[in-house]
C-alpha cells in the first residue's frame, strides 16, 4: 500500500482517462447498435481493464472517490430542471406518490427476502 | 445589470459558482441535521435556485449554461463507479449467486410495480416511461430514460424521491418483517434506493454499505443493458 497521495497531474490524467472511457463506451454502443448509455459501456470497459490489471492505480482511486463522494453536486441542475415539469408532476401527483412508495418498499422487501431465503444465516459466520 | 446581459461563458461560470456554493451549504446543513436522508443535498441546493428563477425574469436557459457544465461530469462519474465495484466485488464473492438472484428479483419487482401502478392510476405516458429506471443510480437512470424515450430530468426527480423513501423507511420495514441480516438490508437498500440508500447503509455498518454499493452498481449495469431492449418489445 502506498500512503503518498497521487500527484495532481496523475489525478488529472486519471480524470481524462474516465472521459475517454465515456467516449469509447458511446462509440462501442453505437457500433454494436445496442441501446445502452455510453457511460455504462465506459464503466464496463474500465471494469474489464481493472480485472485485467488486477489493481487500481492510486490516482484513479483518488479521482473516482472524489467524483462519487460529490455525485450529488452534478444532479443539482437536474433538480432545478424539474421546475419545467411542475405541471406534469402536479397532474400525476397521486399515481407518482403511489408508484414511488409501493415499488420502492416492495423492491427492497423482495430483494431482502429472496436473499435471506437463498443465503440463510446472519452473515456473522463468514471468515 | 441582469446576469443575462453577460457573455455565455461568464453566465455559465456564474451559475457553476452559485451551484457550488449552495451545494456546500446543503452539505453543511445535512451534517448539522445528523446526515438524515430527508435533508437531501440535491433538494436543498436546487430549491433556492428554483425559487429565484420562478420569481425573477432570469430564464432557465441562463442557469442551464452552468447546469450543462456540471451535468458533463455525470459521464466520468458513472465510469468511476467501476472502481469501488471492482474493490467490493471480491468481498461479496462467497454469496454472489444468492446476491445476484435476489437483486434480479427485487429489481424486476421495483420496475414492474412502479410502471404498472403509474399506468393503472392513469398517469401520463411520459410519467410512466420516466418511472421505469427510477431505482437505479441517477447518472445511469438518466441515460436509460433517454434511451427509452422518457424525460431524464423527471427520472432524476423520481430517482431521488425513491432513494429518500427507501433510505428512511427501508430499515424500519425490514425490522418489522423480522429480518435482521445486515447483508440483506444492504442489498435491499442498494437495489431499491441506489446511492442514497448506500449512504444510509454505510451508517448502519461497513458490511451493509459494501453490499448496498455492490447491489447499486450491479443493478445499474443490468438495468442499463436489459431495460431498453425489453422496453422496446412492449412499447
Amino acid at each position: 500500500m502506498t500512503v503518498r497521495p497521487a500527484s495532481l497531474l496523475a489525478q488529472l490524467l486519471a480524470f481524462g482517462g474516465l472521459c475517454v472511457a465515456v467516449i469509447l463506451g458511446a462509440r462501442l454502443a453505437a457500433w454494436a447498435g445496442v441501446p445502452v448509455p455510453g457511460a455504462v459501456m465506459g464503466l464496463l470497459l474500465l471494469l474489464a481493464g481493472l480485472f485485467i490489471a488486477n489493481r487500481v492505480p492510486a490516482a484513479l482511486e483518488d479521482v473516482a472517490a472524489l467524483l462519487i463522494r460529490h455525485l450529488n453536486l452534478f444532479f443539482v441542475p437536474a433538480g432545478v430542471g424539474l421546475m419545467a415539469y411542475a405541471a406534469l408532476v402536479a397532474r400525476d401527483i397521486w399515481p407518482i406518490l403511489a408508484a414511488l412508495f409501493v415499488s420502492t418498499l416492495l423492491g427492497l422487501l423482495v430483494t431482502a427476502l429472496v436473499f435471506k431465503w437463498l443465503a440463510p444465516g446472519d452473515g456473522e459466520e463468514r471468515s | 445589470m441582469s446576469v443575462t446581459a453577460l457573455p455565455f461563458a461568464v453566465q455559465a461560470a456564474f451559475w457553476v459558482a452559485v451551484t457550488l456554493a449552495l451545494y456546500a451549504g446543503a452539505l453543511y446543513a445535512q451534517r448539522r441535521l445528523g446526515n438524515s436522508p430527508l435533508a437531501n443535498p440535491v433538494l436543498l441546493a436546487s430549491a433556492p435556485i428554483i425559487a429565484f428563477l420562478a420569481f425573477s425574469s432570469v430564464p432557465f436557459a441562463s442557469y442551464d449554461l452552468g447546469g450543462r457544465v456540471l451535468l458533463f461530469f455525470l459521464g466520468p462519474a458513472t465510469v468511476a463507479l467501476a472502481v469501488p465495484f471492482f474493490r467490493n466485488l471480491r468481498k461479496v464473492r462467497a454469496v454472489f449467486l444468492p446476491l445476484f438472484i435476489a437483486l434480479v428479483a427485487g429489481s424486476v419487482t421495483a420496475v414492474v410495480s412502479a410502471v404498472a401502478i403509474a399506468y393503472a392510476l392513469g398517469a401520463d405516458m411520459a410519467t410512466v416511461t420516466s418511472f421505469a429506471p427510477k431505482s437505479i443510480t441517477t447518472p445511469i437512470a438518466m441515460g436509460v430514460a433517454e434511451e427509452i424515450g422518457g424525460l431524464p430530468v423527471l427520472t432524476a426527480g423520481f430517482v431521488i424521491a425513491t432513494g429518500i423513501i427507501g433510505a428512511v423507511l427501508g430499515g424500519p420495514m425490514l425490522k418489522l418483517a423480522g429480518l435482521k441480516d445486515e447483508r440483506a438490508l444492504g442489498l435491499g437498500l442498494g437495489v431499491a434506493a441506489h446511492g442514497i440508500g448506500t449512504a444510509r447503509a454505510f451508517q448502519v455498518s461497513p458490511v451493509t454499505g459494501t453490499f448496498s454499493g455492490v447491489a447499486m452498481t450491479l443493478n445499474g449495469i443490468l438495468t442499463a443493458l436489459l431495460l431498453p431492449v425489453i422496453w422496446k418489445l412492449f412499447f
